[in-house]
């Protein structure tokens, strides 16, 4: 899709395990943020989508009283109980549909109010497998990661190569709750066993935190900045729960990312995508995404990581923010994944900015052993 | 924030009788654990894709009903596994673990979806992908979920 909607600013809160804030206040700033970015004021959004879940905040309706923060006052405001990702799809909907101008994006949660990943214990199937206490995020992810070591021969210390290069790569993100510049497989290897072969910095920390992305038509967008982050494309696709589908390949994203793809005109990601944010709860997922997106072929991601080529100085960076190993606020997740692949096509992304970024590819999940995903692409003038 | 070893207890009644809840899960359920107790596992198989769910369930992706029960075998593979580590969640709280848990995805012979169980009788180096293992019965089963909760090698 050619200039149809862009991103026009964007925002997050510092990310911690612990922020002395309220949801509301995290929104808040998330939604000011924005703004500022895009140097517009609250007059000028038409609608707000927000990202939030019953379950992780312990309350039903999740978007009560986030109206005033959110800058919804007055305007229309709907929720997804997703990820952000998935509320940057709706926004842009209620765009191309014509009857709005400018979305703002928000999605916010905070993992210190609940207990550790509990909220993968609420997704699973509620007459069997939740009444057997086997299966919780770290355990279901853990069998994923062993499904796929089995399949393709990827060992223990390649996954922790993940962690080692997005951990490195988050010591140049101030926003990030792990930054770690002298990070070895070592020491990932001798940091806590959760349930084998997942330690503790092969699992996202819970995280606080909120982002928010403001979109706006095309007309819109040129008038609010000179330099307009348009999506280029999108792909979402659902897979079954994890029970009922292959757990070493992750079919749905690569159904998303070929749609994205698709629409964006792009017939081989590893030459045309410049950079790459993806949603890795767990290391073992980015080499598992590596393949579904096509960077490499079905089983190479291993020997994709070890090539170099998704390092900051690659051929291809993925995660130069330090992706969702190095914060990983709920629902804000992904769509940090939006805010910072658009960081990098605007040039602002710091410390730790790619050169040279025209096209980005940004990735979002939800559900156990991600079970949904949604694939942007993105890119400038 | 400071930790709080006491929480608060509200006295009432939450009346669920006045909800009407629907679910088709019950019934189905109800017949799969009558299955257990004569140690028979019972799954249900989709009219439209061939699909056999151990569990049952009672819609199908491919928007089909399953309805006809089949018995599956009580003897399988294991197809993925994880061992738990220092750290582990039972249900909703982090615990300890005493002692390693193998947790084994298992694919029932004849059943299509995975089940998810704990291995024994099976030092943990000995555990792989593909190994054949079988549900290990109680002597006198109850009709109970945890009838089918452990499985030994075959």
């Amino acid at each position: 899709m050619e200039k149809q909607v862009a991103i026009v600013g964007y925002a997050q809160t510092g990310y911690g395990s612990y922020v002395d804030a309220s949801r509301e206040i995290l929104v808040l700033e998330a939604a000011a943020g924005a703004l500022r970015s895009a140097g517009i004021s609250r007059e000028v959004l038409d609608t707000v989508v927000t990202a939030t879940n019953d379950y992780m905040d312990g309350r039903t309706i999740s978007n009560m009283r986030l109206v005033e923060p959110s800058g919804a006052w007055f305007k229309d405001e709907s929720k997804v109980e997703m990820d952000g990702a998935y509320a940057v799809l709706y926004a842009m909907m209620r765009i191309l549909s014509g009857d709005h101008d400018v979305a703002m994006v928000i999605g916010a949660s905070q993992a210190s109010v609940y207990p550790t990943y509990i909220p993968g214990v609420m997704m699973l199937d509620p007459t069997f497998d939740r009444e057997r206490w086997l299966l919780n995020e770290v355990s279901a992810g853990a069998l994923q990661a062993r499904a796929y070591m089995d399949a393709y021969g990827a060992t223990e210390e390649q996954i922790a190569g993940i962690s080692v290069k997005n951990l490195r790569n988050a010591a140049g993100n101030p926003l990030a709750v792990r930054r770690m510049p002298v990070l070895t497989v070592d020491d990932v290897m001798d940091s806590r066993m959760l349930y084998s072969p997942i330690r503790e910095l092969n699992a996202f920390p819970p995280s606080d935190g909120a982002c928010s992305v403001i979109l706006a038509s095309s007309e819109k967008a040129e008038q609010i900045t000179d330099n307009p982050v348009w999506i280029h494309g999108v792909g979402f696709s659902h897979d079954s729960y994890l029970t009922e589908r292959p757990l070493d390949k992750l079919g749905s994203l690569k159904q998303a990312a070929d749609r994205a793809y698709a629409a964006a005109g792009i017939s081989d990601a590893k030459d045309q995508v410049d950079v790459a944010e993806v949603h890795e709860n767990f290391s073992h997922e980015e080499l598992m995404a590596y393949e579904a997106l096509g960077f490499c072929g079905e089983g190479r991601g291993s020997a994709l990581l070890e090539s170099g080529a998704t390092k900051m100085n690659g051929e291809l960076p993925v995660n130069p923010s330090g992706g969702a190993l190095a914060a990983n606020a709920a629902c804000a997740a992904g769509l940090a994944r939006i805010a910072e692949a658009a960081l990098q096509v605007r040039g602002e992304a710091g410390s730790h900015q790619v050169k040279g970024v025209k096209t980005a590819l940004a990735h979002g999940q939800t559900g156990l052993c991600a079970q949904e995903n949604i694939v942007f692409i993105l890119g400038g003038e | 924030m400071e930790m709080k070893s006491e929480t608060t207890s509200i006295p009432g009644n939450w009346r669920l009788d006045q909800f009407r809840w629907k679910t088709e899960q019950v019934k189905l359920m109800g017949k799969f654990l009558a299955g257990l107790k004569e140690k028979q596992v019972l799954g249900l198989k989709c009219p439209g894709c061939g699909l056999v769910y151990v569990p049952p369930k009672p819609f199908c992706r491919c928007l089909e009903r399953p309805e006809k029960w089949v018995e599956v075998s009580d003897e399988g593979v294991v197809t993925t596994f994880t061992f738990s580590g220092t750290w582990a969640f039972r249900g909703f709280e982090e615990a300890d673990e005493s002692e390693t848990r193998i947790i084994v995805g298992i694919k029932l012979d004849g059943a299509d979806t995975l089940g998810l169980s704990l291995l024994q009788g099976s030092d943990p180096a000995d555990v792989d992908v593909g190994m054949r293992i079988k549900i290990r019965w109680p002597d006198a089963p109850e009709g109970a979920l945890k009838d089918i909760l452990f499985v030994e090698p075959a």
